[in-house]
């Protein structure tokens, strides 16, 4: 089960998602931390965020909406109060960020950097949720390229930048990811969407539109992370409806090397340790001796690729500096 | 440890006015669960509903393994839940939030319910000690006879019950508030009093302001949209006042509030501090 990602080894390929865990604490009364691959902490933000008015959350068919608005402690609080329990949880820690402007997310990487525990950051450029600092950073390759960059420069921790879908071209996203320096990619991040209340003729959300996650979204993911892996060199974590351990391989055939669990931790407090259990059991069945074998697997006939998925080779993941 | 309970239905009731009651064989959690507390129950396996439900604690019978849960359908889920069977298997996720605090010795505990509301009020008044339960007054609005009666007999030992309904068709005509300040002009002994209250927002924003118009100390159980019920998703944001004395995950609004989680910080709020909205929401 174990396997490796931008330098960084991971005991599994299960991680749990930004903004689905917050910083550990309230899911360790259920199960022992130390059983997933790795815990994606809630966004942090350089200074601290109460996030956006309820309602903040909505159900839809086969997911949900949400507009929380980014609410966290702070970069201070984080290290003072959410690290040390974080250090103490025996799974790999990577660390979300993000900023409004460059500058931010620049000054989160700086300070975040020789912080005893972190594996590696997670560049949040594409939260749907914030008036900066979210999609205009993740929807074109430029803007893109030069905030990654510049988070480049700042850290030598291993980066991934999280991708959103709401974009025409995501490969072109993860190809100016690549050409910036980031050791991975993860995506998909949240698709924007809206309710509303027919009664009141208003909005059901107080931000008015919000990110769709869940089961919903699985199929677009799927077929992003099957168009970037294609695409970069770098590896791919990806998101977007797992729920089970099929998904989570369906992923992993399409060229995801880690899968993060996120809305399913919502509706069963154990679905991330089930997804372990459930690929574990899967690699024995068939008789699988790596779960890095299934990478990038999926068959497509050749007249339907234009080119083959490129799998990351190892000499490739590690840091140029 | 938190764990997700397989319970069955081992006797389910469907009330007028929408309401429904839901009787648990859950033997593990029904021992660890007190007042106050609720559980996340999920409708249906699988994505449709998506969410679970959050319901209050209604009582509980931990010698017998039995928990219940009152509730009204008010859209998809809860209509689902509604149509639920002895028999029925549903998954629970619990004892989660915080309790009711105790009251001190000699204090009078008044409990203010609206309609379902009711449900972690009487948990507090069953949990405690027979002698005890003298100490507490129970009043409760609904909206009608039919109603009243239903819920009446739901709880067989409620102490020093008042009824009121919206269309005078039985007890006391108007609203349960009028019972509270009426008792509370009369309390001739002098005893210390706080407030206990849950039920529709304006009802528990003007026991708020009753208690505030009597100095008096009140705790009030508060209902959010929630997704997740276990502290994850920060979708259930309650706006308060402030405590100086704790200290709070997220920083203050703009306008000097903080924002705290239903599922975390609540379902129990002191509702001197909570911020009820000009209509009497949250």
């Amino acid at each position: 089960m174990k396997i490796s990602f931008a330098g960084v080894e991971f005991a599994n390929p299960v991680l749990v998602a930004s903004g689905t865990f917050n910083y550990g604490e309230e899911m360790a009364r259920f199960y022992p931390l130390s059983k997933l691959g790795g815990i994606v902490t809630k966004s942090i933000t350089l200074k601290a965020r109460s996030g956006h008015p309820y309602p903040r959350t909505y159900e839809t068919k086969g997911g949900m909406l949400n507009a929380i608005g980014l609410a966290n402690p702070g970069i201070e609080k984080f290290l003072s109060k959410k690290m040390p329990f974080l250090r103490t949880l025996g799974t790999r820690l990577v660390v979300n960020i993000a900023g409004s402007t460059i500058e931010e997310f620049v000054e989160l990487a700086h300070r975040l950097s020789d912080v005893e525990g972190i594996d590696a950051l997670e560049v949040n450029i594409s939260c749907p949720n914030v008036k900066e600092g979210g999609l205009e950073f993740s929807a074109t390759p430029q803007p893109a390229f030069r905030v990654l960059s510049a988070v480049r420069k700042a850290t030598r921790l291993p980066l991934v930048a999280k991708l959103s879908p709401n974009t025409a071209d995501i490969a072109a996203i993860a190809q100016a990811a690549e050409e910036a320096g980031m050791e991975g990619v993860s995506l998909i991040n949240t698709l924007v969407g809206m309710a509303v209340d027919l009664k009141t003729k208003k909005p059901i959300l107080s931000n008015v539109t919000g990110g769709l996650s869940g089961p919903a979204i699985k199929p677009v993911a799927l077929a992003m992370v099957y168009t970037v892996a294609r695409r970069v060199r770098i590896p791919v974590m990806a998101i977007g409806g797992i729920c089970g351990a099929t998904d989570a391989l369906e992923f992993m055939v399409c060229g995801a090397t880690l899968v993060q669990v996120g809305t399913a931790n919502f509706t069963d407090p154990k679905a991330a340790p089930k997804v372990v259990d459930g690929i574990e059991s899967y690699l024995k069945e068939q008789k699988i001796s790596s779960v890095q074998n299934l990478v990038g697997a999926l068959r497509v006939p050749p007249e339907k690729e234009s080119s083959p998925i490129k799998l990351p080779k190892l000499d490739e993941l590690r840091v140029q500096t | 440890m938190l764990n997700d309970y397989e319970a069955v239905v081992a006797q389910a009731k469907q009330l007028p006015g929408r309401m429904f009651f839901l009787e648990f064989d859950a033997p593990e959690l029904a021992k660890k669960c007190g007042p106050g507390e609720f559980v996340m129950v999920q409708v249906e396996p699988g994505t449709d509903p998506f969410l679970r439900r959050a319901f209050s604690l209604f009582y509980t019978e931990p010698k017998k393994g039995k928990l219940t849960i009152l509730g009204k359908s008010y859209g998809f889920g809860t209509a689902l839940l509604r149509e639920k069977k002895a028999g029925d298997r549903l998954k629970l996720v619990g004892p989660l939030g915080n309790r009711f605090g105790r009251a001190k010795k000699k204090e009078t505990t008044l409990l203010v319910a609206g309609g379902v509301g009711l449900a972690p009020l009487y948990f507090y008044q069953q949990a405690l000690a027979k002698n005890l339960r003298k100490d507490t007054h129970l009043f409760l609005g609904a909206r009608s006879k039919a109603e009243a009666l239903a819920l009446k007999k739901l709880m067989p030992s409620a102490a020093n019950l008042q009824l009121a309904t919206d269309d005078g068709s039985y007890g006391y005509a108007g609203r349960v508030t009028d019972l509270l300040e009426t008792w509370l002009e009369k309390n001739e002994n002098g005893r210390p009093v706080r407030i206990l209250s849950c039920g529709p927002d304006g009802m528990m924003a003007k026991t708020a302001e009753i208690a505030e118009k009597f100095g008096l100390p009140i705790e009030v159980s508060l209902e959010t949209a929630m997704a997740c019920g276990w502290g994850i998703c920060i979708g259930c944001a309650v706006k308060s006042l402030p405590d100086e004395k704790m200290e709070s995950e997220f920083p203050k609004t703009s306008d000097g509030y903080i924002y705290q989680r239903a599922c975390i910080d609540g379902p129990v709020f002191n509702g001197r501090q909570v911020a009820w909205e000009a209509d009497g929401s949250t």
